[in-house]
């Protein structure tokens, strides 16, 4: 049991550190609310199953992690949504960077 | 004290300064109101993982759904406000540029704040 409980804590680590690393990697405000919404979430979740799995949790605290597990799947994507809702309200525009060359290259390839 | 857990608490603390340096680097205002919006969320777990690793989850579970909450009004409250503000400052701009001219005919002189935000 305790084992299971440390590979879900884990897991959701690892999912919550792809999260964080999109702030650094992705290019415009759209990408990065994908990664913290959809990565963020789960991970968040996985966390906390592990957690509710583990001994120190009786029954009564049980509860309000299961209460935490329901809120927080549901509130997260929420507020980034909103958040994104309003980006796209005041005109940020998705940052869109064409490769010239692959066009080229596609382009070239599909006429001979 | 599980060693397993306080490995993962400074993990995940690892993570909020990586989310912390997209608050501080963001480009706009929305890029550092999603990066707030992982920051909590992190938050919340470390909350939920130091109930479990100091064996008192009743009390920190607690804490952890108050902060929760607090945690979902913070960026719909944020992002509301400044999309208003944004949009406020659009509009006022926009209206700068339809008065201009009436104000180049009063006074007699030229504008160029209305031709270049035109």
């Amino acid at each position: 049991m305790i084992i299971a409980a440390n590979v879900l804590i884990a897991t959701g680590i690892l999912l919550m550190a792809v999260s964080a690393l999109a702030l650094f990697t992705m290019p415009d405000v759209y990408t990065r609310a994908h990664a913290v919404a959809k990565s963020e979430t789960i991970g968040m979740t996985l966390v906390f199953l592990g957690v509710l799995l583990r001994p120190e949790v009786d029954l009564g605290a049980g509860g309000r992690l299961a209460f935490i597990i329901v809120f927080a799947t549901i509130a997260n994507p929420t507020a980034v949504h909103a958040l994104v809702r309003a980006a796209y309200r005041t005109g940020a525009r998705p940052r869109i960077e064409l490769d010239q060359a692959a066009a080229d290259r596609e382009l070239g390839g599909e006429r001979s | 004290m599980d060693p397993f857990l306080i490995g993962a608490l400074i993990a995940v603390a690892a993570l909020i300064g990586a989310g912390l340096h997209r608050v501080w680097a963001g480009p706009t205002i929305f890029d550092r109101l999603v990066a707030v919006a992982l920051v909590t969320a992190n938050g919340v777990v470390i909350i939920v993982l130091l109930g479990a690793t100091l064996e008192r989850p009743n009390l920190f579970f607690d804490i952890g759904i108050s902060y929760a909450l607090l945690a979902f009004l913070l960026p719909l409250a944020l992002g509301r406000y400044f999309e208003q503000q944004i949009r406020e400052r659009d509009q006022r701009r926009a209206g700068d540029t339809t008065s201009a001219p009436k104000r180049t005919d009063a006074g007699g002189g030229s504008s160029p704040d209305g031709e270049v935000s035109s």
